[in-house]
């Protein structure tokens, strides 16, 4: 922008033309020039319009023909951008002061525009200048009217701001100053610059803006010219304003604007010199030497925004806003595309005005947001509305409420934050034949494919789950101290009984001993298993019982019953042999009574004697029965005596000497 | 120990079968359904944390509130019950999209980019709690297995067969338990100090403090990982884009401490 301005600003000629609109069309560029009458007299100005617009982002300036009749100032420019589907169209009006310098027709040339290269341009027109008494005629209809400037009414105005004081006043001199010397962020601050002439100049002025590094700046169109009376002396005055915006806070320094002009040199022409003539001729009456107007470096103070109250949704706008959306519809169908164009409007610094972040709505896909800018500068104010465009195209049908969609800015007067929220709007989307998830250009997808809806989160579980399972997982996943002691004590401790056990195996004897009873109770039983087998196969065979001492029931025996109780009868004698060998470490084979006895009364001397009585009567009655013939084996009255009461009696024996020998 | 985990996990199932709900009112699970559906997002919230109190193992009252959230514009708050309620039941798939779909939303995907999916599903077919409890009970039968051995060789009467059986049963334990055990390792350091930023635009900065520069910022959502803590800041990591910061503590929730 400030380059902009510095080549709009670059020349300033006096030059007075008319003339009428004169449009030219091309194919992406379109150039057109009007001016606001086509007569005026000496003493006026007239302003001259050249419209720029076409698809590009890129316009460049127009080239302004030789106009040596008028003196040309710019006042600045406006423009008007929009951006559809990544399409730049811009409309572009570049402003011009033309200031009379002779009386009679003048003529504006073509004004051309290049563009890649292809040369666009307007019509030439004709302006009449007439002198300053003689009476003008009516402005053409549908010229415009000629702006006043402000502070400057007409050319008689007395010159706004400070001026030298009396008796300082140099011909030439030019000033600068701003409206405020202390702004916030983005806020406004107009920068006038005036150039003031008592004198008459040769050739075109040449106007060097200041650099304006660090700020946004506008032109404020157009250039004012009027007469002051300033110390007594009358000046023409030239005033040129920028809006700038600062982007950043701290202190800043506008450099001097720059005017370079051609004024006379003073004549020291003398008729009475001797070279008179050669002076005449050779120009000193009209020589003329350029001089260098700077005006003062102005200094700003630029604060920044104050954090405190600064809404979630600021996004640095500043000025003075509103806001409204709308729709372009009211009802649609699914797969329809809605409008939703939100419009900040108001003064500040629209061109870095964001536009509203827009709610979840989830029933909708929206596309990409497009914006427009339309600036107008009256009143040297920067301001005027940015649109915002969203295209939406409805994923659901039903009622569908545009939620509230707010807006912050930060307004420098009140010096507060202020939240704007548009109003809800809604609309009614009716079932369509539009598939919902389909773009607005991509065409429809097969009829039989599923469209997709409006994403969203998955609905609440309705019944509660069970929560035992996970805690109890969290209860195992976190074992505590004292679980992982109890462990540590559990595993110790078997692997000490372990150890210990093993260490208690080593001796064979002793392990021997210690399983004696284990292995003829063992055998026992396994000769009462044998007794009843025998019994179930065959009833009428009765099991042998111990004779006399071990049983009090005899009889007869019967034919078939000896097998089977000498069998058991055998498998119950092994199973004392054992225990006794085992049990006193003796030889398992060739035992005899004597070498029984006195290893038990060896190894327990005070073995009560009774004991030891029943224990050979055993010994003895299984002894005799193994060998005994058949007919001689005691057996019950009826046959059927059961052999559970030798086995019981013999492990009563046993347990009795599992006491005794230890 | 051995028992009593055995008994409380046998009295757990029981409780699960017989549909106990581990203490969740069902008729304060309904009313607060009925707050969500009628869009009264802040009432739905206040009666899920409340069961919640009740009972913080209810994955589905964790995905509930995460839903309230959402609805109620809490994305950052949302995210961090969603990740809760993946961490007790991340088969359920409902409870898979809404997380994805939360994180979506601030550039994230629950499902890393680079990795099989099916790879990441059986990652994390089991909840980290399972994991670790799996590993417990591998491990106390791993010690049984061990201690009992020994009286196989030295008991009254050696028995080989059960000696094969339980030297066999070593081996079992012993793999799995290390299979188990890595398993949990790799997932506890994953998950553990994994947290959510709730404010959006939170300014990470280069130290614990407000006099250090601020390094970078976060959107409210975003998965972090809390490395250290000193007083109200936390240093954290952010894992997609793999930076390092300090923050207030108030600016996260912390999912898994």
């Amino acid at each position: 922008m400030r380059k902009a301005s510095l080549r709009s600003a670059a020349m300033l000629l006096f030059v007075l033309v008319s003339g009428r609109p004169c449009p030219m069309a091309a194919q992406e560029i379109q150039i057109s020039a009007s001016v606001d009458k086509e007569t005026v007299t000496l003493n006026d100005q007239i302003y001259l319009y050249v419209q720029i617009s076409g698809n590009s982002n890129n316009i460049p300036e127009p080239e302004m023909p030789s106009l040596p009749n008028f003196s040309v100032y710019s006042s600045g420019r406006s423009q008007n951008f929009s951006m559809i589907n990544g399409q730049v169209s811009a409309s572009l009006q570049y402003n011009y002061v033309l200031v009379p310098r002779f009386v009679g027709r003048s003529e504006i040339g073509p004004i051309a525009v290049k563009v890649n290269g292809k040369v666009f341009q307007t019509a030439p027109m004709s302006i009449t200048v007439l002198r300053p008494n003689a009476a003008a005629p009516p402005a053409p209809p549908g010229a415009r009217p000629a702006p006043r400037p402000s502070g400057a009414p007409g050319s008689q105005g007395a010159a706004p701001g400070a001026a030298p004081a009396q008796g300082q006043h140099p011909p030439l001199f030019a000033s600068a100053a701003v409206d405020k010397k202390k702004a916030y962020v983005n806020e406004q601050v107009t920068l006038t610059v005036r150039f003031h002439t008592s004198i008459n100049l040769l050739g075109n002025p040449e106007y060097v803006p200041p650099d304006l590094s660090g700020f946004f700046s506008e032109d404020l169109p157009p250039v004012r010219t009027y007469r002051a009376d300033i110390g007594g002396r009358p000046y023409l005055v030239m005033e040129v304003k920028t809006a700038l915006f600062s982007s950043t806070p701290g202190a800043k320094t506008v450099s001097p604007a720059t005017v370079r002009c051609q004024v006379q040199r003073p004549s020291d022409f003398d008729p009475f010199a001797a070279d008179f003539f050669q002076q005449f001729f050779g120009g000193g009456a009209y020589a003329a030497r350029t001089q260098e107007i700077k005006s003062d470096p102005v200094t700003l103070l630029i604060e920044p925004l104050p954090e405190s109250g600064k809404p979630a949704d600021f996004s640095g706008a500043v000025g003075k806003y509103g806001l409204a959306a709308a729709l372009d519809k009211k009802e649609l169908n699914v797969g329809d595309a809605v409008n939703l164009s939100l419009t900040v409007e108001g003064q500040g610094n629209l061109k870095t005005v964001f536009g509203p972040k827009l709610p979840e709505l989830p029933a909708f896909r929206g596309f990409d947001t497009v914006h427009s800018l339309n600036l107008n500068k009256a009143d040297d104010r920067v301001q005027g509305s940015k649109t915002f465009k969203t295209v939406m195209v409805a994923r659901n049908s039903g009622l569908i409420e545009f939620p509230e969609i707010p807006f912050s800015y930060f307004d420098p007067e009140q010096k507060r934050y202020v939240s704007l929220r548009s109003a809800a709007m809604k609309v009614t989307v009716r079932p369509g034949a539009h598939p919902p998830g389909a773009s607005v250009s991509a065409g429809s997808p097969a009829p039989s494919s599923i469209t997709p809806g409006a994403e969203d989160i998955h609905f609440i579980k309705e019944t509660p789950d069970s929560a035992a399972l996970a805690a109890a997982l969290a209860s195992l996943a976190a074992p505590r101290r004292a679980h992982a002691a109890a462990a540590a004590v559990f595993f110790a401790a078997n692997l000490s009984l372990a150890g210990w056990a093993r260490w208690r195996n080593k001796n064979p004897v002793k392990l021997r001993a210690r399983q004696a009873y284990a292995k003829a109770s063992a055998g026992i039983d396994a000769a009462q298993r044998l007794w009843e087998r025998e019994r179930a196969a065959a009833p009428r065979l009765a099991p042998p019982v111990l004779p006399s001492s071990l049983s009090s029931a005899k009889g007869p025996a019967l034919p078939g019953t000896r097998s089977s109780a000498q069998g058991a009868a055998e498998i119950l004698a092994e199973s004392l042999r054992g225990y006794l060998a085992d049990k006193l470490n003796l030889p398992g084979h060739g035992l005899t009574w004597k070498e029984i006895s006195s290893a038990v009364l060896k190894r327990n001397p005070r073995c009560p004697a009774d004991r030891l009585r029943r224990l050979k009567e055993a010994w003895e009655s299984l002894d005799g029965l193994r060998f005994a013939p058949p007919e001689d084996v005691p057996a019950s009255a009826d046959g059927r005596v059961e052999g559970s009461p030798m086995a019981a009696e013999l492990k009563e024996i046993l347990r009795e000497m599992e006491k005794v020998i230890r | 120990m051995r028992h009593s985990r055995v008994l409380f996990l046998a009295a757990a199932l029981a409780l699960s079968v017989c549909g106990a709900g581990g203490g969740t009112s069902a008729n304060d699970f309904k009313k607060a359904g009925e707050f969500y559906l009628a869009s009264q997002f802040e009432q739905a919230i206040a009666l899920y944390k409340t069961l919640l109190a009740a009972s913080p193992h209810s994955a589905a009252l964790h995905y509930n509130l995460g839903n309230s959230y959402f609805k109620s514009g809490s994305l950052g708050p949302a995210t961090a019950s969603y990740l809760r309620a993946y961490a007790l039941a991340p088969l359920d798939a409902d409870i898979g999209y809404n997380l994805d779909f939360c994180l979506k939303k601030v550039g994230e995907t629950l499902y890393p980019p680079g990795v099989p999916k099916p790879l990441f599903l059986a990652f994390h077919a089991l909840s980290l709690n399972a994991v670790a409890a799996a590993f417990w009970i591998l491990s106390c039968g791993l010690l049984l297995s061990l201690s009992l051995y020994p009286w196989t060789t030295a008991g009254l009467r050696p028995h080989p067969a059960l000696q094969a059986l339980l030297g066999r049963l070593i081996v079992f334990f012993l793999l799995f338990d290390a299979a188990f055990g890595s398993w949990w390792w790799l997932r506890s350091s994953q998950e553990k100090g994994l947290g959510v930023v709730v404010r959006n635009g939170t300014e990470v900065r280069n130290g614990p403090g407000e006099n250090f520069s601020v390094g970078f910022t976060v959107p409210e959502g975003r998965r972090v990982k809390v490395l250290e803590t000193r007083a109200d800041w936390a240093e954290i990591g952010v894992l997609k884009e793999g930076v390092r910061g300090w923050l207030l503590k108030d600016s996260i929730i912390v999912v898994n401490d």
